[in-house]
């Protein structure tokens, strides 16, 4: 996916606005003190065939917009507007009745296969699942189309009587893989498919996301906390911090040219050895602050090493940058500051061939 | 791990490596095709108390269940020459020559002391009666429907009847009331908690599924009911039963009044479980899905739930059982002619019918093995539920 083809015109989906705010409630009245402000004024575009990771560390509200997109959440404020047959449709505020034809489109892959998956039912049922629901095919067309997924995700179609214990934890994510796309959607929220696996088994999987998007021309939104699996399969990053949006920008710049702080910062806390030992590098400390209560100004200041007066008190804009119109930062200093990339360009080089 | 060195952990590295090959040479291939409900089979038979809890169950079930043709008289058959007759000695030797015989007895004769006036039994030892297995007697109803007259055994001689529990205030057999006393105990667990698991699974579900204002008034009656003591509302609910109503219709009463209470904590139990079973990923995978409420309810939160259901009515089986015995002690129970283990203790009510007649407590042997069984029971059926634990 070059940048040019998803700056274009036909998003699949576009998110304006989005907020969730969850009522903190308290006292014997359950009087309503405050909000947990999860997702707190989020814009961005997806667009067809692309994969757009969105990073950020726990609590930063990732995963919360996933589960606003599949509708597991209704979001208080904003439009999620998702192109269906009939043009945009806006289903951030749809009822359960009328977004029950747009699930048939969008799905969602869980991180842990352990509870994703009902330890009651058999392996078949539980990709049927989705097809029962939407009353898809008779039972044995659904048969026949499960033991295709089977094969299709590399597990084959003897499991299809299998419970999930009896599978290791990569294949349980492969029949969470196989239960997203029994109903062929066109958007699958990732959450974080891979945390929760071995790391040998995280290839695999990433892998086989990659092969079954390019055969069946699927978009992924995502979710990862993981920078070096989201430098692997995205197109785009997306940056969360505190339920904003910190830094929207094409993979490989955001490795190359980081141009917000905290991207530098979650850059740093990959892991990494240089020549000569371990690099000097400045460390995030301290822990995201409450969205209860998130700090004013710049919602990063607290713990950015380059914060300014300004920063504390004025709201920075998710603006796109001048000289480079597929990222947009929000962050007062963008023009000042030069950040410390995870690749200089002779790393980049060294690496380009393998990536051929 | 291995980078640890020196020779100790060489050797605990080669161990582990035999013990994996082991494994993986086919213990582990069987034990991966066994499905939950091999595990949780294989899980309860490995609880010896439990499984033996279980035998005594399906037994003192079946005996009830036939009690016609396991009790050697019927529970109204009453012989005036022999009221309050102790147990009989069922014997094998003859006390006097020795000689050993098949099964049998001596029949008591009863003899007014004319100090105490307390009639006195002894055995006429002149006449020794053999136990007659598949005896003909008086006839019975099995099931309620098939006619027969065959009881399992049997004094041989009809005019000689055996009592190998003692008998009552109107000389009717004590081990035949008691047989028929547990088709309504044992009934009244059964039935009492069968109206707990459909009122308490139903209103915990719907408390935990939809929470909100529906949630926070069954939760306040729940805990209004449950701060009464509870024997004294038993009481005051068992009392409000119409006395002209049939003992039929008693006995029904009675099993809603001991169900009025059990079924808050069934739906307590529900509505935490469903509390987290809503928020597994499953469950989310399902609404993403766009998966109804009813979907849900049937295919992922009840199979979860069944078997803690299982577990917590079983456990409230013993309640409910105990429950009627108190009750029908304090004769507020089922009536006369109905017979309950709760309304053969009433005649130990008194102190001087302990100490002349103590067998009249035989009953609350059984209610004791009964409840200690299915507590055992449910113990070992609670391992089971969770069938990956070690």
């Amino acid at each position: 996916m070059t940048p040019v083809e998803a700056a274009g015109p036909d998003a699949i989906l576009k998110i304006r606005d989005l907020r969730l705010h969850f009522p903190v409630k308290a006292g014997l009245l359950k009087k309503t003190v405050g909000y947990v402000k999860a997702v707190d004024g989020i814009s961005f575009d997806v667009y067809a065939g692309e994969t757009v990771g969105l990073v950020g560390e726990s609590g930063s509200g990732k995963t919360t917009i996933g589960r606003c997109i599949v509708r597991l959440y209704k979001p208080t404020t904003g439009s999620m507007h998702f192109r269906t047959g009939a043009g945009l449709v806006d289903i951030a505020q749809l009822d359960k009745r009328e977004l029950q034809p747009i699930r048939r489109d969008i799905q969602m892959l869980f991180q842990d296969p352990n509870s994703s998956l009902n330890a009651r039912m058999r392996v078949g049922d539980i990709i049927a699942e989705p097809l029962e629901i939407h009353a898809i095919g008779t039972a044995d067309e659904r048969r026949a189309r499960v033991e295709d997924l089977l094969e299709h995700v590399g597990l084959g179609a003897e499991m299809y009587n299998r419970y999930p214990h009896q599978l290791s934890g990569g294949q349980r994510q492969r029949v969470g893989v196989a239960r997203a796309l029994s109903i062929e959607p066109r958007l699958v929220i990732c959450d974080e498919p891979v945390s929760a696996l071995d790391v040998s088994v995280q290839a695999q999987v990433l892998n086989l996301l990659a092969d079954l998007q390019e055969e069946l021309g699927l978009t992924y939104v995502f979710i990862a906390h993981d920078l070096s699996v989201v430098e692997y399969i995205s197109d785009r990053v997306m940056v969360m911090y505190l339920g904003k949006l910190m830094e929207t920008a094409p993979t490989r710049k955001i490795f190359e040219r980081p141009a917000h702080p905290y991207t530098e910062a979650l850059l740093n806390s990959i892991p990494k050895r240089v020549r000569g030992g371990h690099r000097k590098r400045f460390v995030l400390t301290g822990d995201i602050p409450s969205p209860v209560n998130p700090p004013a100004g710049c919602v990063f200041h607290t713990r950015c090493q380059y914060a300014k007066d300004i920063c504390k008190t004025e709201t920075p804009p998710l603006r796109t940058l001048p000289k480079d119109p597929y990222t947009s930062v929000a962050c007062h200093l963008v023009d000042e500051l030069s950040l410390s990339p995870y690749y200089t360009a002779a790393e980049r080089a060294d690496l380009e061939p393998d990536r051929a | 791990m291995n980078k640890l060195g020196g020779s100790g952990g060489e050797r605990r590295f080669s161990f582990f490596g035999v013990r994996k090959k082991n494994i993986e040479s086919g213990i582990q291939d069987e034990y991966q095709l066994l499905t939950v409900r091999q595990l949780m089979i294989r899980k309860f038979l490995r609880n010896r108390m439990a499984l033996l809890s279980f035998i005594a169950l399906v037994i003192i079930y079946l005996v009830t269940l036939f009690a016609g043709f396991f009790a050697p008289y019927t529970a109204r058959d009453a012989d005036s020459k022999l009221t309050y007759s102790p147990p009989m000695t069922i014997r094998l030797q003859d006390p006097e020559t020795g000689h050993f015989h098949l099964p049998f007895f001596y029949p008591l004769r009863g003899k007014r002391n004319m100090e105490t006036f307390q009639l006195e039994y002894v055995e006429e030892r002149e006449k020794r009666i053999p136990i007659q297995f598949f005896v003909k007697g008086e006839p019975y109803k099995a099931l309620g429907i098939i006619a027969w007259d065959v009881h399992l055994f049997g004094s041989s001689d009809p005019e000689e009847r055996l009592h190998i529990m003692g008998s009552d205030v109107r000389g009717r057999d004590l081990f035949s009331r008691i047989i028929y006393g547990g088709q309504v105990s044992l009934s009244v667990g059964i039935f009492g908690v069968l109206i707990t698991i459909a009122v308490g699974s139903v209103i915990g579900t719907l408390s935990g599924y939809y929470g909100g204002v529906f949630d926070n008034v069954v939760q306040r009656v729940i805990e209004t009911l449950r701060s009464f003591p509870q024997l004294p509302l038993w009481m005051a609910l068992a009392a409000a039963i119409p006395p002209q109503w049939p003992p039929e219709w008693v006995y029904a009463g009675i099993v809603v009044v001991l169900a009025f209470i059990n079924w808050t904590g069934l739906s307590r139990e529900v509505r935490g479980l469903v509390l987290s079973l809503k928020e597994r990923d499953y469950v989310h995978a399902a609404e993403a899905s766009g998966a109804s409420t009813a979907r849900i309810v049937r295919k992922h939160l009840i199979p979860n739930m069944a078997s803690h259901i299982i577990v917590t009515a079983t456990l409230a089986v013993p309640v409910t059982i105990l429950g009627e015995s108190a009750l029908s002690f304090l004769g507020i129970g089922v009536r006369p002619p109905m017979v309950s283990w709760g309304l053969l203790l009433n005649d130990a009510i008194k102190i001087q019918n302990i100490v002349l007649y103590p067998w009249t407590l035989f009953p609350g042997l059984f209610i004791l093995v009964a409840v200690i069984a299915y507590n055992f029971l449910g113990d070992g059926l609670r391992d089971m539920v969770d069938p990956f634990s070690r």
